[in-house]
C-alpha cells in the first residue's frame, strides 16, 4: 500500500485570528491519485487548513507531511518559516481562494503562466527554447479556457469602487488555475475554484479540471484537494476513473472546529417523484447522508 | 558558474558585492557633480538676464544647491526608509524584545523629531564641523526615511495575501519575492503617501537651502547664549514625543488588531 501524500497527525490552531474558535484534526491521511472535496459551512476553517498544509499559517501543535514522489518528506510544523518549504512549493499548483484577486496585476496573463515555468526548476517542458515555452503556455492558456483575447493583457487592480480591472472575475480564476497547473504539479490545492464561474461554464471548466488535470492516463498520479460548497458539481461528472474522497468539517456547540471523513462510498439513485413541471426531476448522488440531485 | 549566496541570478560566484557598491556611490557622486554643474550653468545664464550678474550667481547657486539637497535626500532616505520598514516587519516577530524595543525607540523618536531638531542636532552631533550640503542631505533624508518606513510598514499590510502566496506557491521566494511580488505590490499601495512625502522633503529643503543650516545653527547657539539653557532643545524634542508617540501607538494597535 502507496503512503498517502499529506498525513496530518494532532493538529490544533485557530481559524482566522484571536478569540475564534479552534481546529482539531487528529489524524487524516489524504491518499494519492484522488479528487479530495473539503466542505463545510462559512467560517469551518476550510481555508485555514489548506493555509496550514502550505505552511501560510501557523498553527499551535501538531504535524503536517507531505510525501511526494523522488523528494524526502516534507514536515510542517506549528512555527516552521515559509521560506523552509521552497521544496514543496516546486511540487503543488494553488488557487487561493478569491483567486481571480491573487492576480499580479502589473504582468500579463502570458506572464502568469510563464513566470512559474522559470521560477520552479520544472523538468516537464520538451524544450528550453523561447518558441516552445512560449508553445507551452499558450497550451497551458487553451486548457484553462483562457479566451485568446486576453492571453497578452494585464488583470489590473481592483480598486474598492471595481475600477481598474480589465477582466471579469470568471476570467480572472482562469488565469489563476492557468498558473497553477503551468509546471503540471503532482498537487493541486484549489480554494472554491468555480466561486467566480457562471453556470453554464462552471459545469465544462470543472469537467476540463477533472478530466485534463487528474484524469490523464499514462502519466503519474496527480492529486487535488478541492474547498467546494457544491460537490454535486465535482462528484456528478461522467465516470474518469478518478477516486473522490469527501471531507466534511463540523463544529461543535462549543464551537470545536474537527475534520471528519465520512462514509467514501457514493450512491447513485433515481429520483421517483415527479418535479412541479410534472416531468422526472432526474438521476442523482447521495454522498454520506447528503443528496446531490439532478446532477446527470 | 555558480549562483552567489543571496540568490540574485546576475550577481555570480566571485563577484563582490563591495565592487558595485563602491560604483554605485562614485556614478551617484559624478552624477551629482555633473548635474550641478549643467544646472547651475543654465541657471546663470537665464538669470544673468533678469539680474546683475553677482545677484544672478547667487540665485543660481541656491536654487541648484537645493534642488541637489532635495534629489539626495530623496535618494538616500526613500531606500533607507524600506531597509527600516523591512527590518521594523522582522523585528516585530523574530528578534530579542531588546532590539525590538531599541529600533522602536530610534523609528518613533526620530518621527516625533521635528525638522529643525534634527538639522540642529545633526550639525552638533554627527557633522560637528558644520558642512551645510552634507547636514542638510543627512537631517533631510533621515526625516524622510522615517516617515517611508511608517507609511512602507504600513504597505507590508495593504499587500494582497491572495498575490504573495500566489507568488510563494509560483516557487517566488527570499530576493526575487521581495524584488519581484512583494516591492511592486507594497509601492502601488503607497505610491500616492511616499510623493506627498517627497513633495515636503522639496518644501523642507527651503529649511537649508533659502535659510540656510549653518545660519540656522548659528542662530540657535547665539540663542542659547543669551536666553536659555541648551537643555531646552531637549525638552522641546520630549514635548514633541509626548505628544505625537501615543498617535503612533494608537496606530500601530489598530494595525495588528483588524
Amino acid at each position: 500500500m502507496t503512503e498517502p501524500l499529506i498525513c496530518i497527525r494532532g493538529l490544533r490552531g485557530a481559524v482566522g485570528t484571536r478569540g475564534l474558535p479552534e481546529m482539531t484534526v487528529e489524524a487524516a491521511d489524504f491518499e494519492r491519485g484522488a479528487l479530495h472535496l473539503l466542505m463545510g459551512g462559512n467560517g469551518f476553517g476550510k481555508s485555514t487548513l489548506i493555509r496550514m498544509l502550505l505552511g501560510f499559517k501557523p498553527f499551535k501543535q501538531g504535524t503536517i507531511t507531505w510525501r511526494f514522489e523522488n523528494l524526502k518528506p516534507q514536515v510542517i510544523h506549528g512555527r516552521t518559516p515559509v521560506a523552509a518549504l521552497t521544496e514543496l512549493y516546486q511540487n503543488v499548483g494553488y488557487v487561493p481562494q478569491g483567486g481571480g484577486d491573487s492576480l499580479w496585476p502589473d504582468r500579463t496573463v502570458r506572464e502568469h503562466v510563464s513566470l512559474p515555468l522559470s521560477l520552479k526548476s520544472w523538468k516537464g517542458c520538451p524544450g528550453r527554447s523561447l518558441v516552445e515555452r512560449e508553445r507551452h503556455v499558450e497550451r497551458i492558456l487553451e486548457r484553462a479556457l483562457v479566451a485568446p483575447a486576453f492571453w497578452d493583457r494585464k488583470p489590473g487592480s481592483r480598486s474598492a469602487q471595481g475600477f481598474g480591472c480589465s477582466m471579469s472575475g470568471g476570467e480572472r480564476q482562469r488565469v489563476a488555475y492557468a498558473r497553477a497547473i503551468s509546471t503540471d504539479p503532482e498537487t493541486l490545492v484549489l480554494d472554491e475554484l468555480e466561486s467566480a464561474l457562471d453556470e453554464t461554464s462552471r459545469r465544462q471548466f470543472i469537467d476540463s479540471v477533472v478530466q485534463d488535470y487528474l484524469g490523464s492516463a499514462g502519466r503519474p498520479k496527480r492529486t487535488a484537494l478541492v474547498i467546494t460548497h457544491d460537490p454535486s458539481e465535482w462528484v456528478g461528472l461522467p465516470d474518469t476513473g478518478v477516486a473522490t474522497v469527501l471531507w466534511q468539517f463540523n463544529r461543535s456547540a462549543r464551537g470545536q472546529i474537527t475534520l471528519q471523513r465520512p462514509r467514501p462510498e457514493l450512491h447513485r439513485f433515481e429520483l421517483a417523484s415527479a418535479g412541479d413541471d410534472g416531468r422526472l426531476a432526474g438521476a442523482g448522488y447521495e454522498f454520506a447522508g447528503l443528496e446531490f440531485r439532478g446532477v446527470d | 558558474m555558480t549562483p552567489s549566496p543571496i540568490g540574485v541570478p546576475w550577481l555570480r560566484s566571485g563577484f563582490r558585492i563591495e565592487t558595485l557598491l563602491v560604483a554605485l556611490v562614485l556614478g551617484v557622486v559624478l552624477a551629482w557633480v555633473v548635474l550641478g554643474a549643467v544646472l547651475n550653468g543654465v541657471l546663470r545664464l537665464l538669470f544673468t538676464a533678469l539680474f546683475d550678474a553677482a545677484s544672478a550667481r547667487r540665485l543660481a547657486e541656491g536654487v541648484t544647491g537645493t534642488f541637489l539637497i532635495s534629489l539626495s535626500s530623496i535618494g538616500l532616505g526613500t531606500p533607507v526608509g524600506f531597509v527600516l520598514a523591512y527590518g521594523f516587519r522582522g523585528l516585530q516577530s523574530r528578534a530579542p524584545r531588546v532590539l525590538r524595543y531599541a529600533s522602536w525607540t530610534v523609528l518613533y523618536a526620530a518621527l516625533a523629531m521635528p525638522a529643525y531638531l534634527l538639522i540642529f542636532w545633526m550639525g552638533t552631533f554627527l557633522f560637528p564641523r558644520p558642512n551645510r550640503a552634507l547636514i542638510a542631505i543627512a537631517a533631510l533624508a533621515l526625516n524622510l526615511a522615517v516617515f517611508v518606513a511608517k507609511i512602507v510598514y504600513g504597505g507590508f499590510g495593504a499587500v494582497p495575501l491572495g498575490q504573495m502566496e500566489a507568488a510563494r506557491a509560483s516557487g517566488a521566494h527570499g530576493v526575487k519575492l521581495a524584488l519581484g511580488f512583494e516591492i511592486p505590490a507594497v509601492l502601488r499601495a503607497v505610491r500616492a503617501a511616499i510623493t506627498v512625502e517627497w513633495a515636503t522633503t522639496l518644501k523642507l529643503s527651503s529649511l537649508v537651502g533659502v535659510i540656510g543650516a549653518t545660519d540656522i545653527m548659528q542662530v540657535v547657539m547665539e540663542q542659547d547664549l543669551r536666553t536659555y539653557h541648551p537643555g531646552v532643545y531637549v525638552i522641546v524634542f520630549v514635548v514633541y514625543w509626548v505628544l505625537i508617540t501615543p498617535l503612533l501607538v494608537w496606530s500601530d494597535r489598530r494595525d495588528t488588531t483588524q
